[in-house]
């Protein structure tokens, strides 16, 4: 075989160098031949125009000023939807077939540039929800109204700048996101997130800014962060009597997941959290070193113990926490690694010599979180993402006799992520695919998306989420949740 | 991440570059091609020309299909040398809902070597880290691919001169490049291409590329070239898709603004600078 390669290989060199006729450039200038102006199409110089010139300040303001932001309505559709205990003891019961959600939602974001390249953002948000008038607000309780019927809140707002060369300081309400999950929270403790619609929220929305004191330092490939937290907020949850409680919980007298009180405080009282971090860039893998002491971003519930019924309190709870994080990658692949190790955690369990306090009891726990993540940047734009996390708690007696925890010893959850756009990424397609269990025994959801720019500003998005069965609390609980959805967002 | 966020993340070379970097030519028998001492001289020309450093630049790409309906994406851009590799950083300026979404490459000369690339998602408040891919994908949806923006390794390429002419009024050699081995075929996506080189300054201003998927013929042309502070940069660029004669969409690549010699320092191109913004 060899012979025969070696002469054809012989013959094609021995042929003269390929010289270009006038018939071969007239054809390579052919599809040159293109009528179009580029000059039809005007670059767009942006100029301040003259009432604001002509305004105190408003030159300044045209060149230091940015407002932007969205408005976006939104339709979600429950086909499964089931009747729920409404949680007020009258015996009624709310019905959340078909229409679910048919809200106007804006944002408005106001970035001002400072001198000595300080900056200051506020972010205001705003959501209505027409369906509750739609389908008659008397059906539904207070708490499921004064959540999902109508919203102003504020986002972001702060105030940031360099006070060194290498040193930023940023004064207010701030989201920090820590770690490099994109699915599952394991080092990113310090924001508290929205999670009134699970599966819906979204991602811009999904964490709740809190004020803080944050001084950022940079040199070379190390990065460092150090954050006081004064303010006190909390994961924004589904209340008792929407269709994400369980009737089992909103139905208990005296409520465990609904009807527990709250034991508030304002905001800004007792202890700030405290938190740093730790960074090392360098090629093709990075690291980072976590550390925090603050309040839980969900309240803990806590039997009560003065009366003979027991009372169940929702209180804050502090925990320490120390982690570590990385990528590493190859090629195409990206690997990603979580691990972070929680003290102070409180979980309920079982007592089944019940004392005082009833059959529940709240013991302090340590908790060890482990996320393995791994990407894969394809062919066409195509991503691929899998991730796993396991969550072990300590001390766990594994179930009976005797006491019986509340918590698994062991929970995993798996998250599988395929994105890729298409028509010069005019579309964008997601899949999501989640699961509780190691063998996905404790329910999951599927959500497919696709998001379409109809124009630079003007987006249409749609989906379909499904959840699937578990046990009868948390994901596993939302099987009859199945919804499609769909939202038109123009962005300025 | 927005789609069109992840995708621009290995687009970070200067645009001016564009020319000098993105139109190889290919054949179909890559091994047979023989090497032109004098073409390889012209092309190394090409490659050495000075495209300066510490820059900063505006860019606008202009997106428009086949039946004309446009899309505009807008970009600040910062590009340092870091011999021999280069550390650049890319804003959106627009659409709306991706403004401040930024980019960080850190390139690397070595060829074998992946080029460190992060990506930060201002919905997210997050800083990624994104690992390399298919440098034959199309960048930010425009007709211009990752590997248009990204310096092609001359010892990749075999050359031929195959004519010398004018075009637009300029004394022009007409290249023909050829990929020596297929891992450079796969990772551009260009099976053969023609390139137009000015003679009086080494800047490649139109070229014919033959893409491997989908037999289609991708057309460059430097439509205004201008030289600032001594050093020439196209300020505007088209690329069109064509199958046979029929155009499936076209690219207007504006850069405006651009600047030599700023202060930028190498700090600058970090996570911190990424998240601090343009």
């Amino acid at each position: 075989m060899r012979a025969p390669l070696a002469l054809l290989v012989a013959a094609l060199l021995a042929a003269p160098l390929p010289a270009l006729a006038e018939d071969d450039l007239d054809d390579l200038m052919g599809g040159f031949d293109d009528d179009f102006d580029v000059s039809t199409i005007e670059e767009e110089e942006a100029t301040a125009p003259d009432w604001m010139v002509a305004l105190p300040g408003g030159a300044w303001a045209w060149e230091n000023v940015d407002i932007g932001g969205s408005l976006a309505s939104a339709a979600v559709w429950s086909y499964h939807g089931r009747s729920v205990a409404d949680s007020e003891g009258g015996g009624g019961r709310t019905d959340y077939d078909g229409l679910s959600r048919l809200d106007l939602d804006g944002m408005l974001q106001l970035d001002v540039q400072l001198p000595n390249e300080w900056t200051a953002r506020a972010e205001l948000l705003a959501w209505y929800d027409f369906s509750y008038q739609i389908r008659g607000r008397r059906d539904f309780n207070a708490a499921v109204l004064d959540v999902y019927e109508w919203q102003v809140d504020s986002g972001e707002a702060y105030v940031s700048g360099p006070i060194s060369e290498k040193f930023d300081l940023t004064i207010g309400r701030k989201v920090v996101n820590w770690g490099r999950s994109d699915t599952f929270r394991v080092v990113d403790v310090v924001n508290p997130l929205d999670n009134i619609e699970p599966g819906l929220v979204d991602i811009e929305d999904l964490r709740r800014p809190r004020a803080m004191v944050k001084l950022d330092y940079q040199s070379g490939p190390w990065s460092g962060q150090l954050l006081v937290i004064p303010e006190h907020r909390y994961d924004r949850n589904p209340p008792p009597g929407s269709d994400f409680i369980p009737d089992p919980f909103t139905s208990v007298p005296g409520g465990l997941g609904g009807g527990a009180s709250i034991d508030d405080r304002p905001d800004f009282q007792g202890m700030p959290g405290f938190a740093a971090k730790f960074d090392g860039r360098f090629s093709g893998w990075d690291f980072s070193l976590y550390g925090a002491y603050m309040d839980e971003s969900s309240r803990t519930v806590d039997p009560f113990v003065l009366t003979p019924v027991p009372i169940f309190k929702q209180e804050a709870n502090r925990f320490g926490m120390v982690g570590a994080a990385g990528n590493v990658t190859r090629g195409p692949i990206l690997v990603k690694l979580e691990m972070a190790f929680f003290m102070g955690l409180r979980t309920l369990r079982f007592d089944l010599a019940p004392g005082p306090a009833g059959p529940l009891l709240n013991q302090e726990r340590e908790r060890l979180d482990t996320m393995v993540g791994i990407e894969w940047y394809g062919p066409d734009q195509l991503t691929v993402a899998v991730e796993i996390v396991n969550r072990h708690l300590f001390d766990h007696p594994g179930g009976p006799p005797g006491i019986i925890e509340l918590t698994p010893a062991d929970r995993f959850e798996t998250a599988i992520r395929v994105t890729r756009p298409f028509f010069r990424e005019r579309l964008d397609v997601t899949l999501l695919g989640s699961v509780l269990g190691e063998r996905a025994q404790d329910g999951g959801l599927f959500r497919a998306s696709a998001e379409y720019e109809l124009t630079d500003s003007l987006k249409l998005e749609g989906g379909w989420l499904v959840f699937f069965q578990g046990p009868r609390f948390g994901l596993g609980a939302f099987d009859s949740n199945d919804r499609v959805y769909g939202e038109l967002k123009y962005s300025f | 991440m927005p789609a069109r966020a992840r995708t621009a993340r290995e687009g970070l070379v200067s645009l001016a570059r564009v020319t000098a970097a993105c139109l190889v030519v290919a054949t179909a028998l890559p091994a047979f091609a023989a090497d032109d001492p004098k073409a390889r001289e012209i092309m190394t020309a090409v490659d050495e020309r000075e495209d300066g450093d510490n820059q900063t630049s505006n860019m606008q790409m202009v997106l428009i299909d086949k039946r004309g309906k446009q899309r505009v994406r807008e970009l600040r851009s910062f590009r340092k040398d870091k011999d021999p590799d280069e550390l650049s950083m890319m804003f959106f300026l627009s659409p709306a809902d991706v403004e401040d979404t930024g980019f960080l490459t850190y390139d690397f000369d070595d060829a074998d070597r992946d080029d460190d690339q992060w990506l930060y998602l201002p919905a997210l408040k997050k800083t990624k880290r994104i690992a390399s891919s298919d440098k034959s994908g199309s960048f930010m949806g425009s007709d211009f691919s990752y590997a248009d923006m990204t310096d092609r390794p001359l010892e990749k390429y075999e050359y031929q001169l195959l004519k010398e002419g004018e075009l637009d009024g300029h004394p022009v050699w007409i290249i023909q490049s050829t990929p020596v081995d297929d891992d450079e075929i796969d990772e551009t996506g260009y099976t053969k291409s023609v390139q137009f080189v000015r003679k009086d300054n080494y800047v490649v201003i139109q070229a014919k590329i033959w893409v491997k998927k989908g037999k289609r013929n991708k057309y460059m042309k430097v439509e205004e070239l201008e030289q600032i502070d001594g050093i020439w940069v196209p300020t505007v660029m088209t690329m069109t898709t064509k199958k046979g004669k029929q155009t499936l969409h076209k690219t207007i690549l504006r850069t405006s603004d651009v600047k030599f010699g700023q202060d930028l320092d190498f700090d600058m191109f970090s996570v911190r600078g990424l998240e601090t913004g343009p």
